[in-house]
């Protein structure tokens, strides 16, 4: 009964809060973009053309056609399906990573900023020893010493900017517990608890969602800047990083060929972007006076 | 007499600042009847606030109590584990209103759900929240909430002030508190208002039976409310008296002055004022605490520290006019 109870109140908040953002066209370009790459990662079977694996070498480097709408790659394979079947190391990379940055910091920075002493000094110390290395060198050592796989970028992308949430959350925090109302809930006999999961968390989340939003667009990014580097998804796997380096090598005879997975990073980093800012005005009751 | 609901003896609390501890609050003892309304009255940064929280308990990490004890019902709270005073005492046999009700309200929830929130904790997560609705939409109208269904419904951003402090008085009755902490309910709200918030107050405490510590550095809020009014300064009681005995004879220079203090509408003359102010806690002076600004002070006031003594039935205050 009780998590049906919960269950409802949630889904009223978020009525709300899609009521809001139905006004704001952010919502809409942001959402549509990340619909339309949701399903194509979901359902890529379904929606690609052709087969992303299948080579044939008489058709290669093929401009848009009729039978390849984007074209062919280096081995003649339809590059519009291989943009489709990327779609999913993207979404994976970027709600991976963020789920598993977002667990982490807010699990430490809660702890940081409630508990205090001791234990504040470490996971801070933990924090600034990861955001000490530049994050580019941090991923890479990390990435040779793990070996390149799906999972250990999702992991190690995670990790990397974990601290950046832990940071957030502590920050925030800290303000909100020392707020009126955090001290009327107490006098009002809240334990800890209750006063962690009601009171500052629901006023934490709207900034750790939004931040996450903005991150997800960059976890796209840094996904296709080390499968580029050989360090991501391993070919034949399709990936937009790994398209991105495949194709810059013909980039003086097949100069199309580029274009397409760059548009495709654009893209979905436009998508999150704008669908994260629209979020932080619609989860804000004090930015949306009006409804 | 009546039972006492609380009973502080001796009360210190310090404060660590640069690594040391400065003594905010000193020699405090109080006595409160139950069904009583006492006032804690005097300037800012006498201690009044101070003192509500040591009894709540809800001093930050810095503060310590020093020395003595409180004694709530007849238990000892200073020794209780915190997991304890918060099951048993704090939020449901003592509750606190505080001064701020603007930012008293979580703004991400409706003010309902809230209400709803301290009613399903208080029936300890037995009821559901349906049921529930309908109690606080009643609690809501017996705030004096008009359109409570509506209301029920908005956040709190939506409510003026009057009526969160409205809303925060019905939260803080729900568990029916033997005992409610009220720090300067009424500071943040204008005039007409806080005549409101008075009259409900005193409406709910003949309802409910609740002693009540009214903080408050307002005397002529308290005037019609309270029963007896203590006068703090500087971290110390000056003065316990019966309302209408400290109004009629006040006996410490202190009160004498803050009562000259109030504006008087049939007067011409200028508003008085008390001149100095409240010292710093670690830079009080050596002796009585109010001697540098007291107009009667002697040699004995810079030496000694008066204590509080029983000059009357009933009425106590710390000033060494009454050996003389």
């Amino acid at each position: 009964m009780f998590k049906s109870q919960k269950f409802f109140r949630f889904k009223k908040k978020s009525i709300r809060v899609i009521k809001i953002m139905k006004k704001d066209y952010k919502a809409y370009l942001g959402g549509s973009i990340i619909m339309l790459i949701l399903i194509s990662a979901i359902f890529a079977p379904l929606v690609a053309p052709a087969d992303p694996y299948k080579t044939n070498v008489t058709k290669r480097l093929e401009g848009p056609s009729l039978q390849n709408l984007l074209g062919t790659d280096s081995l003649g394979r339809d590059i519009l399906s291989r943009l489709i079947y990327a779609a999913r190391p993207a979404v994976l990379v970027s709600f991976g990573g963020i789920i598993i940055s977002v667990i982490i910091g807010i699990i430490l920075g809660l702890l940081a900023a409630y508990v205090g002493g001791i234990l504040e000094s470490i996971i801070l110390f933990i924090f600034d020893v990861i955001r000490a290395f530049p994050p580019i060198i941090l991923i890479l050592v990390l990435l040779s010493i793990i070996g390149p796989s799906l999972l250990s970028v999702i992991v190690i992308l995670g990790v990397t900017i974990m601290p950046r949430y832990g940071r957030v959350v502590r920050a925030e925090t800290l303000s909100e517990k020392e707020e009126d109302f955090v001290e009327a809930a107490r006098s009002l006999g809240a334990d800890n608890s209750r006063i962690i999961f009601k009171h500052i968390l629901p006023n934490i989340f709207a900034s750790v969602l939004v931040l996450s939003g903005m991150d997800m667009a960059s976890m796209i990014m840094w996904e296709a800047g080390l499968s580029f580097l050989g360090l991501g998804l391993q070919p034949p796997l399709s990936s937009w990083g790994v398209m991105l380096q495949e194709s810059y090598q013909y980039i003086q005879t097949a100069p199309l060929m580029i274009l397409w997975p760059a548009l495709a990073i654009m893209l979905t980093m436009l998508g999150f972007s704008t669908f994260a800012e629209s979020l932080r005005v619609a989860l804000n009751p004090k930015l949306n006076q009006e409804v | 007499m009546p039972d006492k609901i609380l009973k502080i003896n001796d009360l210190a609390v310090e404060y660590k600042n640069k690594g040391k501890y400065l003594r905010v609050l000193q020699d405090i003892n109080l006595e409160l009847d139950s069904g009583e309304i006492l006032a804690l009255v005097g300037e800012s940064g006498s201690g009044k606030s101070t003192l509500g929280k040591t009894i709540l308990r809800l001093l930050p990490d810095s503060a310590r109590i020093a020395s003595g004890s409180i004694f709530f019902k007849g238990k000892d709270i200073c020794n209780l584990s915190e997991k304890d005073f918060n099951d048993q005492i704090r939020g449901q046999e003592m509750a606190m209103v505080i001064q701020n009700p603007q930012n008293a309200l979580n703004p991400v929830f409706k003010v309902g759900t809230q209400i709803l929130d301290v009613l399903y904790f208080k029936s300890k997560k037995q009821k559901n929240r349906k049921e529930l609705k309908k109690e606080a939409v009643e609690i809501l109208k017996k705030v004096g909430i008009s359109d409570p269904e509506y209301r029920f419904g908005e956040y709190p951003h939506q409510f003026s002030g009057g009526m969160k402090q409205r809303v925060m008085l019905a939260m803080a009755f729900i568990s029916n508190p033997s005992l409610l902490i009220a720090d300067e309910p009424t500071t943040a709200l204008d005039l007409t208002v806080e005549a409101q918030i008075l009259n409900l107050l005193s409406n709910l405490v003949e309802e409910y039976k609740t002693s009540i510590l009214y903080i408050s550095h307002d005397l002529g809020v308290v005037a019609g409310l309270s029963d007896r009014i203590a006068v703090m300064y500087a971290g110390r009681i000056v003065e316990v008296a019966q309302t209408r005995v400290l109004f009629d004879q006040p006996n410490h220079p202190y009160t004498e002055a803050l009562l000259n203090c109030l504006p008087d509408y049939q007067k011409t003359e200028e508003l008085q004022t008390i001149p100095g102010q409240v010292p710093d806690p670690g830079n009080y002076p050596v002796g009585c605490n109010f001697h540098p600004r007291c107009s009667y002070s002697f040699e004995r006031c810079r030496q000694e520290d008066p204590g509080l003594e029983e000059i009357d039935s009933e009425h106590f205050s710390a000033c060494f006019l009454n050996d003389c």
